[in-house]
């Protein structure tokens, strides 16, 4: 990627950011509505996802059953 | 979050509320492009000093409307609001001085962009300032009138601290 595209996507997330920043506050307070359920259904799904991760390698020898960790500590908390 | 917002007007025109102003990220959104948040933060001035700062009325006002306590906040509408008492005078002077929004029938009262940046500032956090960051970006602040509330509040050289660390390049 080159300087000038870099440039131009920096560009563009600004125009995107200020499009966002200039609307109506109404129809940013219905976005909030939106932004929440989805960040809920994400962290949801995250923890779904997360908890129980199997480690499905073949045991070494001697070893015994396979791991299994539980990394729902990542589940982040309040934004 | 309309109608979150609608219900805590009311609560103000009822007089269970007295001055009050929406903080926080929901406040910031007013201002600059809305970010995700779990909760709704409202700042109340108790403008006769009680000698027992009490949102007990609150409570009780808002389960008559059939809005139930869900840990420190209560869920109106589906959103978690927490009732917050306006006791750094920073706080206090960002709801006092807080803009009235009116639109399409609703009416809500948000701290001002600068009020927002200086409690974002005194608050300290990495999401504070990353909205502070935001906020300077966006040009949506008076920045003499935040230099003002600096003053005023004894954080300019946090400001400076900040603007060291992440504002310049």
């Amino acid at each position: 990627m080159s300087d000038s595209d870099l440039q131009q996507i920096i560009r563009s997330k600004e125009a995107e950011r200020r499009r966002l920043r200039e609307l109506p506050w109404l129809e940013k307070l219905e976005m909030l509505d939106r932004l929440r359920d989805r960040h809920l259904l994400l962290r949801q799904t995250r923890a779904v996802g997360t908890k129980k991760v199997v480690d499905d390698r073949p045991p070494e020898k001697g070893k015994g059953q396979d791991k299994i960790s539980d990394s729902s500590e990542y589940i982040t908390g309040k934004v | 979050m309309k109608e979150t917002l609608a219900i805590v007007e009311q609560l103000h025109r009822n007089g269970v509320l007295g001055s009050y102003a929406v903080g926080g990220a929901v406040a910031a959104s007013f201002y600059l492009e809305p970010v995700a948040t779990l909760d709704v933060d409202i700042f109340v001035l108790f403008e006769t000093g009680p000698l027992i700062l009490s949102l007990t009325p609150i409570y009780d006002a808002c389960a008559k409307l059939g809005f139930q306590a869900q840990g420190d906040a209560i869920s109106i509408e589906g959103w978690p609001v927490q009732f917050l008492p306006a006791a750094l005078p920073l706080v206090a002077e960002a709801v006092r001085e807080a803009v009235a929004r009116e639109s399409a029938g609703l009416t809500t009262r948000v701290m001002s962009s600068e009020h927002l940046m200086a409690i974002a500032l005194k608050t300290g956090r990495a999401k504070d300032h990353a909205r502070l960051v935001m906020f300077v970006e966006s040009g949506v602040a008076e920045m003499a009138q935040l230099r003002e509330i600096l003053t005023r509040h004894s954080l300019l050289e946090a400001w400076t601290k900040f603007e060291d660390r992440f504002l310049k390049p």
